[in-house]
Order: C-alpha cells, then sequence, then structure tokens
C-alpha cells in the first residue's frame, strides 16, 4: 500500500482511527481476508502439533491416525474427501481474492 | 536538513508556485503546511493561526498529490465524497457536492466507474475535484500535471487558473517546470537546496534574477563574467573572455572598480545581423545547433572562445535571415538589455 494514500486521507480530515477505518482496512481487506483462509487451511490440516499437544479435544487429522491404528474403515476415506475439499476450498478463496485484487493496481492508459 | 530558514507569506486569493530543481525543498515545504512534516523550528501560520501543533485532519489545507493518491477501492464518486464524509456532511448532501464538482471538471459520466479505468487527465480531475469538494480556502498542488501528456498539460494548465480565479481561493503550487510556473503564477518562489533564492512575480524572476541560480534555472539566459573596469558615468564597463562590455547597474548596485561580477543578456534580446549593423555590444559567432520550441526557435552559437550562446528568434524573423549551420554572425545587444547580477 502507498503510504501516501493513508497521508491524503489525513489531508482530507481524517483522524488517525478513522483513516485506518475508511482507507488501510478496506484497502487490506482481501489481504487479512485470503491470509485467514490460508492459515485455516493450514491448522486444519496440521498433523504433528496438534497430535502432540491434543489431550481430550483431538483434531480431525488425530481421529484419522487413531482409527487407521486399530482397523481400516471406509470412514476414513469420507473423512479424507471432506478435510481435502475444505482446505482446497480455502486455499482457491484465498488465490481469488489475492487474483482479483491485482487488476486494480494497474494504472489507467494515457 | 530538507529546507533551511524560509521566510515567505501567501496573500489570499494568491496563486504562489514554488519551483526548483529536484530536492530543492520543495515539496518538504509544502507537506509542511500541510502538516504532513514538522518543521524543527518557526511557526506555520494560516489566517494568522499558529499551526504547528494542529493536526493534519484540522488544517483544512487538502492536497493534490503528484501521484494523485486517489484511493483505488472507491469508485470515482466515493473518492470525491472523502472529505466530505470526514466532515459528517449527510449522505445526500455529499453526493449532490461530489456530482456538482464532477460536473464542473466535466468528468459527470464517469461517477460510478473504477479510478483505475480512467485516463490519467480523468484521474487527475477526480483528484482535483476531491481536493476541492470541501470548499477550502488554500489548495496546495504537488507537481499535478507532472504523469500528463504534453498537451493535456496545456490544458490543465487553463483549467487550474480558470479555477483559482473563479473560487478566490489561495493556490500554493509546487513543480519543477518553469514553464507551468510562469503561465499560472501571480508569483513565483525559486528554491535551491532547501533555501530560498528569490521570490517575485513571474517578469521579475526572468528579467532580474536576484541570483546566479535564477539566472541559469529559467533557462534562456547568456551569463558572462569578467572584472569591472572603469564605473564613471553610471554606465559599467566589464572585461570579459570575450571582450568588453557595457553594463548598467540598477538602482542601488554599486560595483567596484576591479571586482569580479556577471551579467545576463535574455536569449530574446540578442540581435542577429552582419558586423557593420551591429550593436554597442557585439560578439562573433557562429550556429551550432536549432532547436525548434513552436512560434519561437532557439539558436545555440559558440564563439570562437567555446563560449556557447542561446538566442531566440521568431521563426518568421529567422527565415528573413537564413542562417546556415556553421555561418559567423555577429550577436549584440543594447546596454540596456544587459542585466547586472547582484553579487551574493
Amino acid at each position: 500500500m502507498d503510504p501516501q494514500l493513508e497521508a491524503a486521507a489525513w489531508n482530507l480530515g481524517a483522524s488517525e482511527w478513522r483513516a485506518m477505518a475508511t482507507v488501510i482496512l478496506p484497502f487490506t481487506r482481501p489481504a487479512i481476508i485470503s491470509a485467514l483462509c490460508l492459515t485455516m487451511a493450514v491448522s486444519f490440516d496440521e498433523f504433528a502439533v496438534a497430535w502432540f499437544v491434543s489431550g481430550l479435544n483431538k483434531t480431525v487429522p488425530v481421529i484419522i491416525l487413531e482409527i487407521l491404528q486399530g482397523n481400516v474403515d471406509p470412514q476414513i476415506n469420507a473423512i479424507g474427501t471432506l478435510v481435502f475439499i475444505v482446505s482446497i476450498t480455502l486455499v482457491v478463496i484465498a488465490q481469488i481474492l489475492f487474483m482479483t485484487r491485482t487488476p486494480k493496481e494497474r494504472h489507467g492508459e494515457g | 536538513m530538507a529546507v533551511q530558514r524560509l521566510n515567505l507569506e501567501i496573500l489570499p486569493g494568491e496563486f504562489v508556485a514554488i519551483m526548483g530543481p529536484s530536492g530543492c525543498g520543495k515539496t518538504t515545504t509544502l507537506l509542511m503546511l500541510a502538516g504532513l512534516e514538522q518543521p524543527s523550528e518557526g511557526e506555520i501560520r494560516i489566517s494568522g493561526r499558529r499551526m504547528n501543533e494542529v493536526s493534519p485532519s484540522e488544517r483544512d489545507t487538502p492536497m493534490v498529490w503528484q501521484s494523485l493518491a486517489l484511493f483505488p477501492f472507491l469508485n470515482v464518486v466515493q473518492n470525491v465524497e472523502f472529505g466530505l464524509k470526514m466532515r459528517r456532511v449527510d449522505a445526500t448532501t455529499q453526493h449532490r457536492k461530489a456530482l456538482e464538482w464532477l460536473e464542473r471538471l466535466g468528468i459527470a459520466e464517469f461517477a460510478k466507474r473504477d479510478v483505475s479505468l480512467l485516463s490519467g487527465g480523468q484521474r487527475q480531475r477526480v483528484a482535483l475535484a476531491r481536493a476541492l469538494v470541501t470548499e477550502p480556502e488554500i489548495l496546495l498542488l504537488d507537481e499535478p500535471l507532472s504523469a500528463l501528456d504534453a498537451h493535456l498539460v496545456i490544458h490543465m494548465q487553463g483549467v487550474l487558473t480558470r479555477l483559482q480565479k473563479e473560487l478566490g481561493i489561495t493556490f500554493v503550487y509546487v513543480t519543477h517546470s518553469q514553464s507551468e510556473a510562469f503561465a499560472m503564477a501571480d508569483r513565483v518562489v525559486i528554491m535551491n537546496e532547501g533555501a530560498v533564492m528569490q521570490i517575485g512575480t513571474p517578469q521579475a524572476v526572468y528579467r532580474s534574477p536576484a541570483h546566479r541560480f535564477v539566472a541559469e534555472f529559467v533557462g534562456t539566459n547568456n551569463i558572462l563574467s569578467g572584472t569591472a573596469q572603469s564605473t564613471n558615468t553610471g554606465v559599467l564597463s566589464l572585461q570579459t573572455e570575450l571582450g568588453g562590455f557595457r553594463v548598467q547597474p540598477s538602482a542601488g548596485q554599486s560595483v567596484a572598480e576591479g571586482a569580479s561580477c556577471s551579467f545576463v543578456i535574455g536569449a530574446d534580446h540578442i540581435l542577429l545581423t552582419s558586423e557593420a549593423e551591429a550593436l554597442e555590444n557585439r560578439i562573433p559567432c557562429s550556429l551550432i545547433s536549432e532547436q525548434f520550441v513552436g512560434s519561437v526557435v532557439t539558436l545555440y552559437f559558440e564563439t570562437a572562445s567555446g563560449v556557447e550562446f542561446r538566442v531566440q528568434k521568431q521563426q518568421r524573423e529567422l527565415d528573413a535571415l537564413n542562417l546556415k549551420i556553421g555561418e559567423t554572425v555577429w550577436a549584440s545587444w543594447e546596454t540596456q538589455h544587459a542585466y547586472l547580477l547582484p553579487e551574493v
């Protein structure tokens, strides 16, 4: 973000807080949402850390491992499909947000 | 330190251009007026009120930025409404006023458009409308026309001067372009390395530069340096490497005999003739190149000792002279047109 945008907002009468709310947040909103989606996808798929730290509240990947250790069950295929769909959706949303931001940066010609 | 001690008073309704090469402190001066830079000492007053402690948002000194700094996530009319929204004007009035300004600047048809889809000239107008919509007393402009095509620059200069006269508000205009400053401003401030070199009307700056830097910056002057020889009868005789010349010092200027000094001859005050018709102050020189700049042509000459001389002529005068590259003519001027530079 061009720091002049914030200065321009002050210059037009926005206090520092209003400039944050009316310029910085709207400008960075797509980046914030896509970062949110990516971190959700990463933590949703996280296995190693979750396996070590989860106590009674087990995450989906940990449950899958426990089921696998007992016996092979078609439940796992179903859960696996769901996990895959959720995380790929989050990643795709993040990507779309990045892509809609980029053409706006382009300057008009002439 | 970007700007040294600066003492500048701008009158209400005046169009002041601050001009200088890049890095001379002109933009810093503008940002200090807007409150976006703090002066380390001294005072900034607007309408008599001390502004140093006033935050930028309360100064009411909107600015047109060199980069325009339009908000890319807002459309044209929302950009223009921004200043009114910050002043908590009700939504209907916001919209009405914004549309009025878009109408006035001839871009009402683009009101709903994304700013990234506009051309340079159109975005320029949006930036102008956004700054003027709150009807400020002062408008700050930081090289607003530097990104535009040449023909648009001339057109926008007309738009700006007309607006300024109609609204009667103060314009402080920063530019590195001499032609822009001269074409629009009531007064010009010339800065170099953070210091003010001269403040005056465009005519005064052009004809009587207060400083060698100003004479060089203004661009079409010839500067000759030499030693003062005799100072009787109010006219100074100067011995330069190109020969002896006579200069009339301005009132109050005194030069001691033997002192070194410089004088300026405007490129448009030089006569090109044969030796027989040449005026009192004369040098033979040969034509090196021509530069066509519209109705006038700048001719570059070189003297036998290699000093460059610039002469400006109307195209039709030049046609009558019928000069060829390499041809030698006599450049001469009247004593009254040589301007002695004040010693600084």
